[in-house]
């Protein structure tokens, strides 16, 4: 990483350092060591990754490492952007399970909420939020996505009506990831149906155990239930749960969506991904008695892999140099997005075509190849060109950001 | 619009603003010396380029970036090299810039020979035009043979793609020798036993046929042989191909640059065609696929500045860039439609040099198994601890 970073004409300062030693001896004294070896599908069966969770994060928030680029007087550490990057590549290095490096990095929903209450809440507010999302005391999940708003998510029709110092809300929200598991929701509501549809949206805070509140779970390609469909019959909503200003919802959401946008975390993840396809060529003995890495087809195919693996990497250390610099992103974290999501599902093909038959094997059965995973990884992939902004809306954001191209 | 994409992708984040004024100037330049008219000019000529523009870069410095001060050059970095290859690549100028001022002269550069150092100021001025004949020559069975006579040496064989051999002054021929070692050559391209022919190309460029007819050369004009000889080949070659890489990044942001504003002109069915997702979208992935090769290309670049380069990082540049720019013309034309399949509008010219860059310093598939033959030991010693892990960053987020 270092090195990496180096080759990218980023120079490390000593403060730098010093941040990642202290760093680095907190997490030798602190981290989980089952957390190393363990794969997605064994978290996503886990049920107490949410009680996991809270418990990670108050071990965080008890020596201020749960908002570290937060002001002092928040909690925070004031982390420069490199530091952020810095901090979050030693966990990526240590095998820390993606859920939980986003409680670390302040970019789960908890943080999320926060960071919206930070910058746009009342002072009660923060007082009474903030300290408690924090120590992992409460958690949230994020109810924007509806069944007729999705990409074009300003469309959402979920009604709050304010009558003195109540809202009610009506409406659905769908595939709310752990709303199953949260104590409370940050969600996005139509508060002025004549506005313009961005300016008519506000931002409240409702607690998921209110009267009117339905979770039902929606099964997902994997047969797991990690996302849900929200219900709302007449939820009484109190004025002070309303962040910023009535119809300012819209910006609140924008810049609070606004997470890694260098995607260097992800590059590790394909970097690994990778590292586990030419594994998995190598062993592999096909009937002829070659390995399929020995076959110029998946060498080639493979090799052509790296060099995205490698393209969206360094694209990653240009966005940092642009953060670094405080300059406007433009196009390129959407052609990381874009590049990283299509690659992921390949190297899942590729992988199911190196194993044949044998990829087809689920994960307990008893001639399947590294617990099933490249079945599992084929499906659960299927998600990566769909969430976070699907694949036609990064084109849609490329040509509009870097080619000045009208909107649709 | 101008793109500009290299203002949101940094070259190079300690000097970025003296190459931003190297950039602006050289642009300046091109723009006024070498308009499109002047690439098919060019290629008309019969010596498929503009000597009077050569002269006119010659004086502004351009061929002596890489030479050092004390041997009459700018003494500067394969960087600024880089951005006048960017800048020249997207007015598709054909010039020996590369052969001669960047492969050939570190060549003689990195040759302790006294002599090698004595032709640098002319090389610097663009006086004197050297060519290499540098096809792969340090593995393929095309290279001409080399045998030690007592003497000195025979060359016997052929180099069948030389760039710019035919006006060049000096020629610098890399061999095979008796017991297959590398060996460096200096010669005449005037000799007798050369047979120089200019090959008819694609693009025109002027690639050139040699033939040596048991050409003997005496014990000085060898410029280095053995591991010196393959250090210093194998790091021309890189320069040359990284600095491709340049070119190939220029031409193909001035071809999308074309597209994006034909597709914003041209009305079909009563609106512009590029607001139709069909033409969008292929934009937007035409620029993707320049954003991905430009990253890679400048980290090619920087490493190969900070003496930080690698065979695996050099060919996957070459990969990306080669693709970017042959894709990114191929898409160009079918957004021309009907009128890029004519001979006036120019983006055929893209076509063609995209093509014919990307076979210059090493196919794609050769690439390519350079990339399979070094990823499983890189693999092994990256080895995590989540390597079983498949990504799921997007999962979590909601859908």
């Amino acid at each position: 990483m270092s090195e990496e970073l180096h080759q990218s004409g980023i120079r490390l300062s000593e403060a730098d350092i010093a941040f990642q030693k202290q760093w680095r001896e907190w997490l030798d004294r602190t981290l989980p060591p089952e957390w190393g070896g363990s794969t997605p599908q064994e978290w996503h069966d886990n049920a107490d990754r949410a009680e996991v969770g809270r418990a990670w994060r108050r071990k965080l928030c008890e020596e201020t490492w749960a908002a570290i680029a937060w002001p002092r007087e928040r909690g925070g550490r004031e982390a420069t952007v490199l530091q952020q990057v810095i901090f979050k590549a030693e966990l990526i290095l240590r095998g820390v399970p993606h859920p939980f490096i986003r409680i670390a990095t302040n970019e789960d929903n908890g943080g999320r909420a926060a960071t919206a209450v930070m910058e746009y809440g009342t002072p009660d507010q923060q007082e009474s939020f903030i300290p408690r999302i924090l120590s992992g005391e409460i958690t949230f999940c994020q109810g924007f996505s509806e069944p007729d708003a999705g990409s074009d998510l300003a469309g959402l029709k979920t009604r709050a009506a304010l009558d003195g110092d109540w809202f009610t809300v009506n409406g659905q929200k769908i595939w709310t990831g752990d709303a199953h598991l949260a104590d409370w929701m940050y969600m996005l509501v139509r508060t002025d149906l004549d506005a313009p549809k961005h300016r008519g949206i506000s931002y409240l805070l409702v607690e998921m155990n209110s009267d009117g509140v339905e979770v039902r779970g929606i099964r997902d390609i994997t047969g797991g239930q990690r996302v849900n469909e929200v219900f709302f019959d007449d939820v009484r909503v109190p004025r002070t749960n309303l962040v910023g200003e009535i119809n300012q919802g819209w910006a609140i959401a924008r810049s609070t969506l606004q997470v890694e946008r260098s995607g260097l975390f992800n590059t590790n993840l394909l970097d690994n991904m990778l590292g586990s396809v030419v594994r998995l060529a190598e062993k592999t003995v096909r009937p002829d008695g070659r390995t399929a890495w020995q076959d110029d087809e998946f060498r080639r195919k493979i090799a052509r892999q790296a060099i995205i693996v490698n393209c969206v990497k360094q694209l990653g250390y240009t966005i940092l140099v642009q953060q670094m610099r405080e300059r406007p992103l433009g196009a390129e974290p959407s052609v990381g997005k874009l590049a990283g999501s299509e690659l992921r599902q390949d190297l899942t093909e590729t992988s199911l075509d190196i194993l044949g038959r044998y990829g087809l094997l689920g994960a307990k059965d008893e001639l399947a190849v590294n617990k099933g995973m490249a079945g599992y990884a084929y499906i659960i992939e299927r998600g990566a060109t769909i969430g976070g902004g699907t694949s036609e809306m990064q084109r849609n954001a490329i040509a509009e950001k870097g080619l000045g191209l009208p909107k649709d | 619009m101008p793109i500009d994409m290299h203002v949101s992708i940094s070259l190079d984040p300690d000097v970025d603003d003296q190459l931003a004024l190297l950039r602006q100037s050289s642009r300046q330049v091109l723009d006024s010396e070498y308009p499109p008219s002047a690439v098919r000019d060019a290629a008309s000529s019969e010596l498929r380029y503009s000597p009077d523009f050569w002269r006119k870069i010659s004086d502004l410095g351009w061929p002596g970036t890489l030479i050092p001060g004390a041997s009459g050059g700018a003494g500067g970095t394969i960087i600024e090299a880089g951005v006048l290859a960017e800048e020249m690549g997207g007015a598709l100028c054909e010039t020996p810039f590369v052969s001669s001022s960047v492969v050939s002269a570190h060549l003689l550069i990195s040759s302790a020979l006294p002599s090698s150092n004595t032709i640098l100021p002319a090389v610097a001025g663009g006086d004197t035009i050297v060519s290499f004949s540098e096809t792969g020559a340090t593995t393929r069975p095309d290279s001409p043979r080399v045998e030690r006579t007592a003497p000195g040496y025979v060359v016997d064989g052929t180099a069948p793609f030389v760039p710019f051999a035919h006006v060049s002054d000096e020629l610098l021929i890399a061999g095979k020798g008796p017991e297959g070692e590398d060996v460096l050559l200096r010669a005449d391209p005037q000799d007798r036993r050369i047979s120089v022919t200019l090959h008819d190309t694609i693009d025109w460029s002027p690639l050139c046929h040699l033939k040596f007819d048991k050409l003997e050369l005496p014990e000085v004009s060898r410029l280095a042989g053995g591991q010196e000889a393959s250090s210093s080949i194998a790091k021309a070659l890189e320069l040359g191909a990284v600095i491709t890489c340049m070119e190939q990044l220029g031409g193909a942001e001035r071809c999308l640059e074309m597209a994006n504003e034909y597709a914003m002109n041209r009305v079909q069915f009563g609106r512009p065609i590029a607001t139709f997702q069909a033409i969008k979208h292929k934009l937007a992935d035409m620029y993707a696929s320049l954003a991905l090769a430009r990253a890679i290309s400048y980290a090619a670049l920087r490493a190969s500045a900070d003496g930080a380069s690698s065979p695996m990082l050099t060919a996957m540049a070459c990969v990306a860039s080669s693709e970017a720019f042959t894709s990114v013309a191929r898409s160009a034309l079918q957004i021309y439609g009907g009128l890029g399949y004519t001979w006036e509008v120019d983006v055929h010219l893209y076509l063609r040099r995209a093509a014919a860059l990307a076979t210059l310093y090493g196919s794609v598939p050769e690439h390519l198994d350079t990339i399979g033959a070094l990823l499983p030991d890189l693999k092994r010693k990256k080895d995590t601890p989540t390597a079983a892990a498949s990504a799921q960053a997007t999962q979590e987020s909601e859908v």
